[in-house]
């Protein structure tokens, strides 16, 4: 599978191209109103740009000269399934009729086609809801159900617009894993806001602003060294790096972070653990007694951001209000404790 | 939550002409079932040219209710769903039978398919012969009550939205999939009761009826005809034959609030 996608749409200030190489998955960041879901919208044949190219596996799914005219792929017959942030579960049909759905419109009979739905329900843990209607799921349900219906009819190429957004905080994980794993060996667009997202889900990352590809890269390079101001508010994420063990990670020098895994990790595995500098308590005294993280750090650098100061410590940071900086005397050189609640802390296979 | 509990806002005095319209709508069915003829209901409501113009009626509104589907569903999807130049112009052409007085619509029609209607020398070689026909009948009736059928299911598609339609065609569905299996269920409460709305304006139609078909008994003489005949005639027939019209009426009046309420 490849993809080559480049396209503009005036009213939307799109003027965008990416690609895609075989079984990659490519992460699209960006604020709000950049473009991501018009791109995707684009592909999968729902949004006809003013003019651009597209060619999926050296199959045309649109070429459009400046003057708007040439050839157009209908969204059904281009083997690209758009999933939304909501799941839009056929509210007539039951869960199992809506994972059919991909399968009976290829041709398949009834019987044939919800054999195929039951798999797929399989695959996503949800076998348990064929029966029910959309009506009776949770959010968090209704998106596996929904993975499943689209992975069901069998597309070349999966485009995820914000699939985790709408959900309850407590159902991300678990669903994050789940699509972890189906999208194991098939390609993949995810537009997300969420750095998370990208870092689990995609090995190359592209920043999307004002409707153009700003940055681009391998994910952990991009949010490692961001070069865009939106990339750096959203990115800076803790992250730590190593081998697993327990529900936690240690790194090659020996930092030790306990967090939260949807799925068992072994020990020795590649792992990392990820934390918001949002998540971290500063304390100029060990704390003790805590179920917390504790993390022996000196502080290199405050940087004062909107309503808050970043605090530094070589790779990690935190950050605090203002007030708490004066109240704990906090300066570049200062030893003290970063403390992060493990719950706070999000541990992924790598 | 119960509505009572809200704050509504609503001046006191309003529930004074509020109760007088209701009553306004109430008092003259009320009035015409304190005149019905009791005793002999059975017998007047079974007479031959009763039951003749019952029969006549209910086959006619079925019929124009599948002519209004057959041509409504489309008519309503394409002004919904598409957009070409002059659809503004057509939409409102579309409700012109609503507001139009019937008999300008019997007369308009009888100069479309009547013998001297513009239409009426081409069916006249094909040997067709519709004015004074039950096929007249069942036209006067789709013409009035096709507006029904679009209005109603209009506003179900355009409800409904597109996103449903847009899922189903990137999991492979070809537009005529996606209408048969999620557009038209997803809207199948707004279609049924627009059908319902389409039935009863059909069983209600006199004005185009009387004119471009007649009133040729066990033909074109349907219910409502037959009870401004009996009015003449025989009152007491003309209320009992009134008073079925109404439970009718009273029943789709269910029926249509059952299905919206379903939606």
């Amino acid at each position: 599978m490849t993809l080559e996608l480049e396209a503009s749409l005036q009213v939307r200030r799109l003027d965008i191209s990416f690609h895609l190489d075989d079984g990659e998955h490519l992460a699209i960041l960006g604020p709000n109103g950049a473009g991501k879901s018009s791109s995707l919208a684009i592909l999968a044949g729902l949004l006809r740009p003013d003019s651009g190219r597209a060619e999926l596996d050296g199959r045309v799914l649109f070429d459009i000269d400046a003057k708007g005219a040439g050839t157009w792929t209908p969204p059904h017959a281009r083997g690209i399934a758009l999933m939304a942030q909501e799941p839009l579960l056929f509210p007539h049909l039951s869960t199992l009729d809506n994972v059919a759905f991909g399968p009976r419109s290829a041709g398949q009979g009834t019987r044939a086609a919800r054999a195929t739905a039951t798999g797929w329900l399989a695959e996503v843990d949800a076998l348990e809801l064929a029966q029910r209607t959309p009506a009776q799921l949770s959010g968090g349900q209704a998106q596996r159900v929904a993975i499943a219906r689209a992975l069901a009819a069998e597309p070349r190429l999966l485009l995820l617009d914000e699939p985790l957004a709408a959900l309850d905080v407590g159902a991300v994980p678990m669903l994050r894993q789940v699509l972890r794993r189906v999208l194991a060996d098939r390609a993949a667009v995810i537009v997300t806001h969420d750095v998370l997202d990208a870092l689990v889900l995609a090995q190359r990352v592209i920043v999307v602003d004002q409707g153009r590809v700003v940055e681009s890269g391998a994910t952990r390079d991009v949010l490692k060294h961001p070069r865009t101001p939106f990339t750096a508010r959203i990115a800076g994420l803790n992250m730590v790096t190593g081998t697993a063990f327990g529900s936690g990670v240690r790194d090659a020098g020996g930092l030790q972070v306990e967090g939260l895994s949807a799925s068992h990790l072994s020990t020795g595995t590649p792992a990392i653990a990820v934390f918001s500098p949002g998540a971290v308590s500063i304390f100029r005294e060990q704390p003790h007694g805590s179920p917390r993280n504790v993390i022996d750090v000196t502080i290199t650098a405050l940087e004062p951001r909107d309503e808050q100061v970043r605090v530094r410590a070589d790779e990690l940071s935190a950050d605090v209000t203002a007030p708490v900086v004066a109240e704990l005397d906090l300066t570049p050189g200062t030893r003290v404790f970063f403390s992060v609640k493990a719950s706070a802390v999000a541990v992924y296979p790598i | 939550m119960h509505g009572d509990a809200q704050y509504s806002g609503l001046p006191r005095w309003i529930y004074l002409p509020a109760l007088v319209a209701g009553v306004f709508i109430i008092l003259p069915l009320v009035a015409m079932t304190t005149r019905v003829d009791w005793s002999n209901f059975v017998s007047l409501v079974t007479s031959d040219a009763s039951l003749a113009a019952l029969k006549l009626s209910l086959r006619t509104s079925t019929a124009s209710m599948i002519v209004c589907l057959v041509l409504g569903i489309p008519l309503a999807l394409v002004l919904a769903r598409s957009s070409f130049p002059g659809q503004g112009l057509i939409r409102s052409l579309v409700l012109l039978p609503l507001v139009l007085p019937p008999v300008v619509a019997g007369i308009a029609l009888l100069y479309t398919f009547g013998r001297k209607g513009l239409l009426g020398h081409t069916m006249d070689v094909l040997g067709i012969q519709i004015a004074f026909s039950t096929t007249a009948v069942v036209i006067a009736q789709s013409f009035v009550a096709l507006p029904f059928l679009v209005v109603s299911l209009e506003g179900s598609l355009r409800t409904a939205g597109r996103r449903y339609e847009a899922v189903a065609a990137t999991l492979g569905a070809r537009p005529t999939t996606v209408l048969r299996r999620v557009t038209l269920p997803l809207v199948l409460p707004g279609l049924a009761s627009g059908a319902v709305l389409a039935f009863a304006r059909s069983l209600g139609e006199f004005g185009a009826t009387m004119t471009f078909a007649g009133s040729l008994q066990g033909v074109t003489r349907t219910l409502p005809l037959e009870i401004y005949l009996q009015r003449e005639l025989d009152p007491d027939a003309a209320v009992a034959l009134s008073l079925v019209l109404v439970v009718v009426a009273v029943v789709v009046v269910g029926m249509v609030s059952g299905s919206r309420a379903a939606l």
